[in-house]
């Protein structure tokens, strides 16, 4: 209230006058007191009456700061002293020597806390460095604090240098900038000593606690230690890893030059130079000992002194030795403040223990002793890259450099300095071209024959330039653009999958070009083009489910994007890859001999391995389904008045909206006409929701003529059809997963391996089950009419919606109400 | 006096303070005492103002708005620790943009007070609402 506050405003105006010099008096006198009169004059204006300059807009209002409130505030004065590296050195809040165990354990765990923050993505300035400590080192008279300082700043420096090296990152993923103190970090640096020095602290420890000079509780002190130098040893474990693998090998080999290695190589190449595989191993033991560090620390942390400032500003200190979240503000740019969140101690551990799992897995799964052949890392990379979105940001950059490993020597050395991954091999000796051709090959083995390299070598003149340089870009793309898709910001990963179809479609036609060189007797059959398809076809479908997650579509869209997603664009694709699984179907009855045992063991392999791909292709086949048929059911409720909101695509300005909208997949090089992709849309909507008019239906694509319908009620029993064909389709791909799963066939890889991304096959049965019900009704004649709208739930799968019949409304008859059967449409 | 729920909040716009005549309202927003009171703030608009909080903070800003609480709306706002390094070292700031004080935060206000008048063809402030640094 006004009366307390100005009583207060008294006693301390009184405490901050200054005694009068005569300069400070003449500065003042500058300044005129308007308290008293200012607040008086408020008074007069009403409530909720502001006053406010011309220039000023409430839009501004809202953006201001406001002040003395702690979420916004993160300057405010609180009733505690703020510290400061130099000033407070040595105080009984930052005490340099004779800490106790606690108040040591207090400030390892809380510095533990900052780091996993820092790895999250928080300022340095805001987490690492709210420990004052690290401004001070030398200071410091207590030698394990002292060392763990010093490990804790190398630490940042090599993490550092390994995420930005990679350069997977987007901008809330991870803040590299250190505001000034990088000077203090690259000091740090040499991780020899330090790690010595480490090892040194803790023996040291070890023998005082047993002579009896220390308190049994500094043997905790001593995990912390030992996590920090096996983190430490760890980094530099796969530093020595990554120069080995970079190293050697083939880094003298010109890229543009097909590999010259025979196909025997390809097939069974070690993936990596034993020199490598021994640095892994290496890694590996070291993972186990910074994860048995971790897990000891994690049972520990209830012993330190807790940070109770962190959660309420007003209490009297920050509660940790030596922490000062204020202390750095003066150098953060003038944003605006944010709220910086601390991992509480526990979840931090666990952060940093998350961070080695992902990262032993990632060491598992994209080695040499997981993929017994060269073939099946094009899987495993897929899967591995796309389960790797939820990883945290550090695994990722780090299973980048592993598979992506820079080839030069000087990328390795120059940390700091970002060089880019563009010249980068597969684990640093393999061209890009090389791992196109092997997964190419495991993509279609029956068509890429024998030697898929060898035939591709015999190419003479044109052709052979044209495979250099296809190979080259296609397997570039799909290395270093494909690859690294996978990241949490999901818009940033929209903007990289439109890139990627940007530097794919280009491709198509050279790719149709050079199966035609391969094969000029065959027209049937080609190798790279439904290859090439099929990467479109996941993109672009990744492309058009994006939208969903980041709320992209308007009501209005949703049928253009079912189109899309549907036969109105999927088909052409999906076309391309039938027709070559047919040629292959057919190649496979005609080189099959039963007769004998090496033909029937061939042909059982090449079944698994069709299998695999097959298992794919009627995923994305079951997916089209279900989008099909979404399409039509929305063009049904659109016309029997359920949902108005779903306009036609004939309204001004729809036509550039949709090609703005769909931009990226819209290259299509060669169209069977020219007739745009929107036209198409146009007349498949016009087909299903007018009526009477004369339709034009000729120049529609093949496969997308259909009878026109008579009534809605046509068109919700063609919803139906395509909802039953989505649900078989989808049951029987579930069931295959499943039952492959089980399954332990070594020589492929199993089933259940192949993700498709952004896949819910239980969800989407559930959906395709629930409007086959819907429509069957609807097309029955039931609750026909616009007094029964109809609503679409997308709560069950984010990206196909489940039709859901509302109660009517008011203006219907209750005599119809009652005469409709009481089943609730779900 | 009777006004509108406070949900809304009403912008007075000073240029024109011509009231719609007849009304109860217009009544009470006629008085000497408001008119006056108004015309104070109003000529405070876009000046200098040096507000001291409750935790002994310093802020120094181009005053924007205000409402019946006195919270106030500071542009270009530079942040002091203390009163004493606002006046030992003006650079030893921390610049927040634009700052909202509430008004039971407030300690003291001052107003700069040299002579130069702000005129009407420079409003003091920039477009994108930080000050036009006054000539001194």
């Amino acid at each position: 209230s006004m009366t307390s506050s100005s009583n207060d405003s008294q006693q301390l105006g009184q405490l901050l006058q200054e005694p009068g010099s005569q300069q400070q008096q003449q500065q003042q006198s500058d300044y005129s007191d308007i308290t008293e009169q200012f607040k008086s004059a408020a008074c007069h204006l009403q409530l909720g009456e502001l006053l406010q300059h011309q220039s000023f807009s409430l839009y501004d209002a809202m953006t201001a700061i406001e002040m003395m409130e702690p979420k916004m505030d993160s300057g405010m004065r609180l009733d505690r002293e703020i510290l400061h590296p130099q000033r407070s050195a040595g105080g009984p809040l930052m005490k340099l020597s004779d800490l106790t165990d606690a108040e040591l354990l207090g400030v390892m765990d809380e510095s533990l806390a900052c780091l996993a923050s820092w790895l999250d993505g928080e300022s340095a300035l805001q987490s690492v460095f709210i420990n004052l400590y690290l401004q001070c080192i030398d200071k410091i008279e207590c030698q394990p604090l002292r060392t763990f300082c010093h490990g804790l700043l190398c630490l940042l420096q090599r993490a550092k240098d390994v995420i930005t090296l990679a350069n997977t990152t987007d901008e809330e993923d991870f803040n590299p900038l250190l505001y000034g103190f990088e000077a203090a970090a690259a000091q740090a640096a040499d991780d020899e000593r330090i790690t010595s020095a480490l090892k040194e602290a803790d023996d040291d420890i070890g023998r005082q606690v047993k002579a009896g000079q220390l308190a049994a509780g500094h043997r905790l002190v001593q995990h912390r230690l030992r996590l920090l130098r096996s983190l430490l040893l760890l980094l530099r474990q796969f530093h020595r890893m990554l120069q080995a693998m970079g190293g050697g090998g083939s880094a003298d080999l010109p890229d543009s030059a097909l590999s010259v290695t025979s196909a025997a190589a390809i097939d069974t190449a070690e993936l990596v130079s034993p020199a490598a595989a021994e640095a892994a191993a290496e890694v590996r033991r070291q993972l186990e000992s910074a994860s048995s560090a971790c897990a000891s620390v994690a049972a520990s942390l209830e012993v330190g002194q807790p940070a109770a400032g962190r959660d309420d500003p007003r209490l009297k200190a920050y509660g940790v030795q030596g922490f000062e979240p204020l202390a750095n503000l003066r150098q953060l740019p003038p944003s605006f403040p944010r709220c910086v969140r601390v991992f509480e101690r526990p979840a931090a551990v666990a952060y940093l223990a998350r961070c080695l799992d992902c990262l032993r897995q990632f060491l598992t799964d994209v080695t040499p002793a997981a993929c017994p052949s060269y073939q099946q890392l094009y899987t495993r990379l897929a899967l591995v890259c796309g389960l790797s979105s939820d990883a945290p940001c550090f695994a990722r950059s780090c299973l980048r450099l592993l598979y992506c490993c820079p080839a030069q020597q000087q990328q390795l050395h120059n940390y700091g300095i970002n060089l880019g991954l563009g010249s980068a091999r597969l684990f640093g000796r393999h061209s890009p071209v090389e791992f196109l051709l092997a997964s190419v090959k495991q993509f279609c083995p029956i068509a890429a024959g024998a030697d898929l390299n060898a035939s591709v070598r015999q190419l003479q003149g044109q052709s052979r330039q044209l495979a250099d340089s296809l190979c080259l870009q296609l397997g570039r793309a799909l290395l270093h653009q494909v690859c690294p898709l996978f990241s949490r910001n999901r818009s940033r990963k929209r903007e990289k999958l439109a890139a990627c179809l940007d530097a794919l479609w280009p491709l198509y036609e050279s790719c149709y070009c050079l199966d035609r060189a391969l094969f000029p007797n065959d027209e049937c059959r080609s190798l790279f083009l439904p290859y090439l398809t099929f990467y479109l076809f996941r993109l672009s479908r990744l492309y058009l489910l994006s939208g969903f997650s980041l709320q992209l579509y308007a009501r209005h869209e949703l049928p253009s994007v079912y189109f899309m997603l549907g036969d109105g664009y999927m088909y052409f694709l999906l076309v391309g890859i039938v027709q070559a699984d047919l040629a292959i179907q057919q190649q496979l009855q005609l080189t099959h001999n039963p007769y004998t045992k090496l033909s029937r063991q061939h042909h059982r392999y090449h079944q698994q391995v069709q299998t695999l791909y097959q298992h794919h292709l009627s995923m994305l086949r079951a997916s089209n389904y279900l989008a099909t048929a979404t399409f039509y059911a929305l063009a049904a409720l659109h016309s029997d008045g359920k949902m108005q909101q779903l306009a036609s695509p004939h309204q001004a300005g729809e036509s550039s909206s949709f090609k703005h909208r769909y931009q990226p997949l819209l290259q299509r090089p060669f169209l069977p006409r020219s007739i745009t992709c929107y036209t198409n849309l146009q007349t498949m909507w016009d087909s299903r929701t007018t009526f009477n008019g004369e339709l034009d239906d000729s120049e529609l694509d093949e496969g997308q003529q259909r009878k026109p319908a008579s009534t809605p009620a046509d068109v919700y029993a063609e919803a139906t059809r395509e909802f039953e064909k989505a649900r078989d389709a989808l049951v029987k791909v579930v069931n295959t997963a499943s039952s492959s799963a089980g399954s332990n066939s070594k020589s492929a890889p199993s089933l259940a391996t192949v993700c498709i991304e952004d896949w819910d096959g239980e969800a989407m049965i559930k959906v395709a089950k629930t409007n086959m019900v819907v429509t069957k009704l609807l097309a029955a004649g039931h609750r026909a009419g616009p007094q029964h709208p109809a609503e679409l739930d997308f709560s069950v799968c984010p990206h196909y919606p489940v039709i859901k019949l509302l109660a009517p409304t008011a203006a219907s008859s209750t005599a119809a109400a009652a005469a409709a059967p009481s089943s609730n449409g779900k | 006096a009777g006004c509108a729920d406070g949900a809304d909040a009403v912008a007075v716009s000073i240029d024109s303070l011509s009231l719609s005549e007849g009304h109860q309202q217009a009544q009470a927003e006629c008085s000497p005492e408001r008119m006056t009171a108004l015309k104070f703030l109003t000529d405070c608009l876009g000046r200098l103002l040096r507000c001291t909080m409750i935790d002994g903070r310093v802020l120094v800003g181009t005053f924007a708005c205000t409402d019946r609480d006195s919270n106030i709306i500071l542009a270009g706002c530079l942040e002091y620790q203390s009163l004493a390094d606002c006046l030992a070292d003006p650079r030893d700031c921390r610049s927040l943009g634009l700052a909202m004080i509430p008004g039971n935060k407030l300690v003291k206000m001052e107003l700069e007070s040299f002579g130069q008048q702000q005129n009407d063809v420079s409003d003091g402030l920039r477009s994108d609402g930080s000050p036009e640094t006054p000539a001194s």
